[in-house]
């Protein structure tokens, strides 16, 4: 069950509309607001009411640069000790901050839940709770749709498929317990085991795979990574003049680096330039390199930018190296010159991704189609890049499973210490649960159910 | 107002099975004058059905009845002829009692109990109507043509009400086990606005021990040494008697499949709905037709007769079929039935007419339990038996009703599913809905409910000196296991003979019993630990320890559930609350729960109803 007026737990959402603006808004409330955002954040030390700036870290790496404010209970909107961290405008990283919150312990918050808060906490007038009833009313709306209209096809298909798995192994030991006398093969603790085994694999793969439905949902974030002047700027150009650009370039997500949303083939395509790269000297180059890197790192893809016009040179295979983990496509940029068989060249960078290799010519905007096409490839239902059978699109979702995924985590230690089986039903339970909640379905009539049609049971 | 015809009374108890008993019991037990009312005095607690008393979930409930002051569990102790503990290879929680009993001497036994019992009046008569006047119950009238007044009524007519029992093609208005039936009631709780049901069950036939092979079936015995329903010793004078296992065959399927136009559930003759959780064996037969056999237990009536009760082969066949299918049974060749299995239809109530006191929210003072409610199972009717006849004095007596949460016991699930969410199939109790069961367990029944009792009135003194000692004994053994650190060389004999790896670190005796292995009787054996505490004493101490981490991740969810339920929901018209959504705020009005966590749980009201339900809560709190 949802603990609505919990005030322990200390909630977080965006704050600002979907869609792409300069800014956007993550705002977290509760008790534990200043303590989550003392760990997530790395930067001037927080004080009541003053704007400090630094980074929003997860796991030691950057997720972007933003302004951040601690707000003191009582003086805030929700009456509650309230952090608000203005990001850059892109769901994507919005998002990844979230998340990062949710990780070191907020929780998400329910539709309407800061103006119920604020409400609850006498923070409005009996009129505006007319007003937050109707929030909290079209909401549900918004509930029904994300149970009904907003799963599409295939991922509701693969969460029945997991509730039933989950229900099924449920079942299995709840017969066992509830008629014990019957004639039941006892369920052993390794067949629990293995079921539970194969529904941990299954959301593994789904959490996994919850990176691709992202990118549907927020965009391919894609990062042009190369040595200076091998042309990738001009690529980003060719890039933007020949899709249509759906916002111009704004500052990106570090200082150094430019980033510009463009839709390919209906999918939108974040293109991050790691412009710091062109910069000489030594010890801004290292700094560049370093962003270059931290770009690729949080990238779903790299052009790999090579001239054609010289020799692979070391720090090309450097570079190469660093990015080669990565899913990415080599991108060689055709100029004027072309140094014969360069081909050949490739061979310095010792490459196993050769089927994605596209040739282009930059300042003629020659090959972009195919390196465009290419990308889209790439992230296609049956790449092998992300093949699978879930796309999890809503960070709810992912929420619900990474919940599931933890209960059924227990339930499996439960098992493998040679606990009684029924012992393991207590967090199974809550593994089908958090599913159910992505459906919306009555989770707990299913198990009874299914004990009576798949068992012949009772007197 | 007292003649001759027309009587008062505190509280009136119509009928007299299982649930009946435990009402009038409860009632008088609390200083009532009460009067029993049943159909016919032979039927006192009559096990209609299968001779046997708990099982998974039904024994939990029995130890809860018992731990509150019911009669059930000390009544099953003085009759049974064999006790199994079921489950025993799964976690505390499932252990699960379950008793054969003697049901010729259940009934007397429980009938001397009634008549023994000081305030209890006990009389055979049927009740024909129900006095109601400004929404509020006044008394009942009955066949024979008295009036009987009282301040509370309680309605345990079991399966009684225009019932109607079908062999095959043959039917007849009629009770169970040949008993009468009542044929007015049902138009009167009609008249006074009670929504009525009609639910189906059934039973095998009883067979005569001497025309059975019993040397070709397994024999299935009882175990020693385990713990009893009563939390008091209860003597019992039955000599133990065994069951019998035997199968059906290919055989025994043809003829049903051939037989399949004559059964009246499926030529569409029987109209009632009927449990799942006790299906004929026709329905076995259709339902899973690969499997090959079906298990048959023979089990005793009583060891005063040879009739047999064939569990398994629950049936509403016709005759010539009935003993044809059981003459293919291997032991039952030559078997003559002494009476047929039969289907019985009965007239019950939507449980949710009723609130979580069990008593009728648009009657007050009328409260019901048991089957009537659309439970199936003796131990279900004992418990809400109990339950409103604690409650009918309660409010006769303007006191705060009991109701027993969820996470308190067995029964507070039983009714909340029942009252909340309703049910349109008699309703079986399954560990499997008690979603708290770690804490709901058999052996600590008394340590969720005997103060409770007490402090009511109807557990006694010496039950609750019992409880008391046993939980100071729990404590102070728990204390004694944490209380000091041993090195891995005194622990090395004991971790060996246990095969367990011995700690590289000295660890407290309660890490050392949390291994898998570890008893605390092997403790004892190893002098780690004295010996002179109660048996129930160190089982409690061992399973605390052993199940801690699971028992104290459940009390987290307890306690989440417990929130909810304290935000109270009481005289809110939610057809005119803005913001609910229609069907919500219709099964809201017509359920009407008590708190918000109970809302939560009625199917069709939405997380999002909750959430205007909590807003306008606040509201209403600051508008004060």
């Amino acid at each position: 069950m949802t603990n609505y007026t919990d005030k322990k737990d200390t909630i977080v959402a965006i704050a600002t509309a979907s869609g792409r603006s300069a800014l956007a808004i993550v705002r977290l409330s509760g008790m534990d607001s200043f303590k989550i955002a003392n760990t997530i954040f790395k930067g001037n030390e927080l004080k009541n009411r003053i704007v400090c700036y630094g980074h929003i870290i997860d796991n030691g790496s950057i997720i972007d640069e933003v302004n951040i404010v601690y707000m003191k209970s009582p003086r805030t909107y929700t009456g509650e000790d309230t952090v608000e961290i203005y990001c850059h405008g892109s769901m994507y990283v919005a998002q990844r901050i979230v998340e990062t919150a949710v990780k070191n312990g907020a929780r998400l918050a329910l539709p309407g839940e800061f103006t119920k808060t604020a409400f609850l906490n006498g923070k409005l007038d009996l009129s505006q709770a007319e007003a937050v009833i109707d929030v909290i009313n079209s909401s549900t709306q918004s509930a029904k749709d994300i149970a009904i209209n907003q799963l599409s096809g295939r991922l509701k298909n693969s969460i029945t498929k997991l509730i039933v798995m989950l229900t099924r192994a449920i079942a299995q030991i709840e017969v066992t317990v509830d008629y014990p006398e019957e004639d039941i093969e006892d369920i052993t603790i390794d067949q629990s085991l293995e079921a539970v085994n194969n529904v941990l694999e299954y959301i593994n793969n789904a959490i996994a795979q919850s990176e691709r439905g992202k990118i549907f949902k927020s965009g391919i974030r894609c990062a042009i990574v190369g040595q200076p002047n091998v042309g990738k700027s001009s690529l980003m150009n060719a890039i933007l003049g020949e899709s249509r650009a759906i916002v111009t370039s704004v500052a990106g997500t570090t200082r150094d680096t430019l980033e510009s949303h463009i839709d390919i083939a209906g999918i939108e395509v974040i293109l991050t330039d790691t412009a710091g790269i062109r910069e000489s000297g030594d010890f801004v180059e290292k700094i560049g390199v370093d962003r270059a890197y931290a770009a690729a790192e949080n990238s779903h893809l790299v052009l790999f930018v090579l001239d054609m016009s010289r020799n692979v040179d070391k720090k090309d295979v450097e570079l190469y190296n660093h990015i080669n983990s990565k899913p990415h496509i080599i991108v060689l940029n055709k100029e004027d010159v072309t140094i014969k068989n360069f081909e050949k060249q490739l061979s310095e960078l010792n490459t196993d991704n050769t089927k994605n290799i596209v040739t282009i010519s930059a300042s003629e905007g020659k090959g972009i189609q195919i390196l465009e096409d290419r990308i889209i490839e790439l992230f296609n239902k049956d790449s092998d890049i992300m093949p699978g059978e879930i796309e999890l699109s809503n960070i709810r979702h992912i929420n619900a499973i990474s919940k599931a995924k933890q209960s059924l985590i227990l339930a499996k230690q439960t098992l493998e210490m040679r606990m009684p089986v029924d012992l393991a039903v207590t967090d199974l339970r809550d593994a089908l649960h958090a599913l159910g909640e992505i459906t919306g379905e009555n989770v707990d009539e299913n198990v009874i159910n299914t004990i009576f049609s798949e068992f012949c049971v009772g007197k | 107002m007292s003649t001759i015809k027309e009587r008062n009374f505190d509280v009136i108890i119509v009928g007299a099975g299982h649930a009946g008993c435990e009402a009038a019991l409860a009632s008088a037990r609390l200083g009532n004058k009460t009067l029993c009312l049943a159909i016919s005095l032979d039927g006192i607690a009559i096990m209609a059905c299968n001779p046997s008393v708990g099982g998974t979930s039904k024994g939990h409930l029995v130890r809860e009845i018992d731990a509150l002051g019911g009669q059930m569990g000390i009544n099953t102790d003085k009759t049974s002829i064999q006790m199994k503990m079921l489950n025993l290879s799964k976690g505390p929680a499932v252990h699960s009692l379950r008793a054969q009993s003697d049901k010729k001497d259940y009934h007397e036994q429980m009938k001397a109990t009634l008549e023994q019992t000081d305030n209890l009046l006990l009389k055979q008569d049927e009740v024909v109507s129900i006095i109601v006047k400004d929404g509020t119950i006044k008394g009942v009238k009955t066949s024979i043509g008295f009036t009987y007044y009282s301040k509370a009524v309680v309605l345990c007519t079991g399966v009684y009400l225009q019932s109607k029992i079908i062999i095959g093609e043959y039917t007849k208005d009629q009770g169970p086990s040949g008993l009468a039936g009542a044929n007015q009631l049902t138009n009167s709780l009609i008249e006074n606005g009670i929504e009525i049901a009609r639910f189906k069950t059934g039973t095998p036939a009883r067979v005569d021990l001497r025309t059975l092979d019993l040397s070709q079936m397994e024999i299935q015995e009882g175990h020693d040494d385990i713990y009893k329903f009563s939390f008091l010793d209860i003597e019992n004078n039955h000599p133990e008697s065994p069951c019998y296992l035997t199968w059906t065959n290919e055989r025994t399927h043809e003829i049903i499949r051939n037989n399949l136009n004559r059964s009246p559930l499926f030529c569409g003759d029987i109209e009632g709905t009927g449990p799942r959780y006790c299906p004929s064996i026709e329905d076995k037969v259709v339902r899973f037709a690969d499997k090959q056999r079906h298990q048959v237990f023979i089990e005793p009536e009583s060891q005063s007769t040879y009739e047999m009760y064939v569990q398994g082969m629950s049936t509403s066949l016709p005759i010539d079929v009935q003993i044809a299918m059981l003459r293919t049974i291997k032991g039952m060749e030559n078997v003559e039935i002494m009476r047929a299995g039969y289907a019985i239809e009965y007239d019950c109530i939507n449980p949710t007419q009723l609130d979580t006191s069990l008593m009728f929210k648009k009657i007050k003072g009328l409260f019901a339990a048991g089957q009537i409610n659309g439970s199936s199972g003796y131990e279900e009717a004992a418990a809400q038996g109990l339950i409103a006849g604690i409650n009918a004095s309660q409010y006769i007596h303007n006191s705060d009703p009991l109701v027993l949460s969820r996470s308190d016991a067995y029964i507070g699930v039983l009714i909340d599913d029942l009252v909340t969410k309703g049910t349109n199939e008699p309703y079986r109790m399954m560990t499997s809905r008690a979603e708290h069961r770690l804490l709901l367990r058999q052996d600590n029944a008394d340590l969720r409910l005997t103060q409770i009792g007490y402090d009511l009135g109807l557990a006694d003194k010496k039950r609750y000196d019992l409880m008391l000692k046993k939980k100071g004994e729990v404590n102070q053994i728990i204390n004694k296991l944490s209380s000091k650190n041993y090195s891995p060389k005194n622990l090395e004999a004991l971790f060996n003979d246990c095969k367990e790896t011995l700690p590289s670190h000295p660890i407290s005796l309660k890490d050392a019993l949390k291994r898998v292995n570890i008893t605390i009787y092997k403790l004892i054996e190893y002098n780690f630990l004295d010996d002179d505490y109660m048996k129930d004493s160190l089982f409690q101490a061992q399973i605390q320890t052993k199940y801690e981490g699971y028992i104290n991740r459940q009390a987290i969810q307890v306690n989440k559930q417990k929130r909810m339920e304290s935000f109270r929901l009481d005289n809110i018209d939610y057809l005119s609350l803005k913001g609910l959504r229609k069907e919500a705020a219709q099964k809201l009005n017509d359920i009407r729960p008590g708190n918000i966590g109970q809302a939560s749980r009625i199917s069709g009201v939405s997380p999002a109803d909750i959430g205007v339900l909590l807003v306008y809560l606040e509201k209403d709190r600051a508008s004060e």
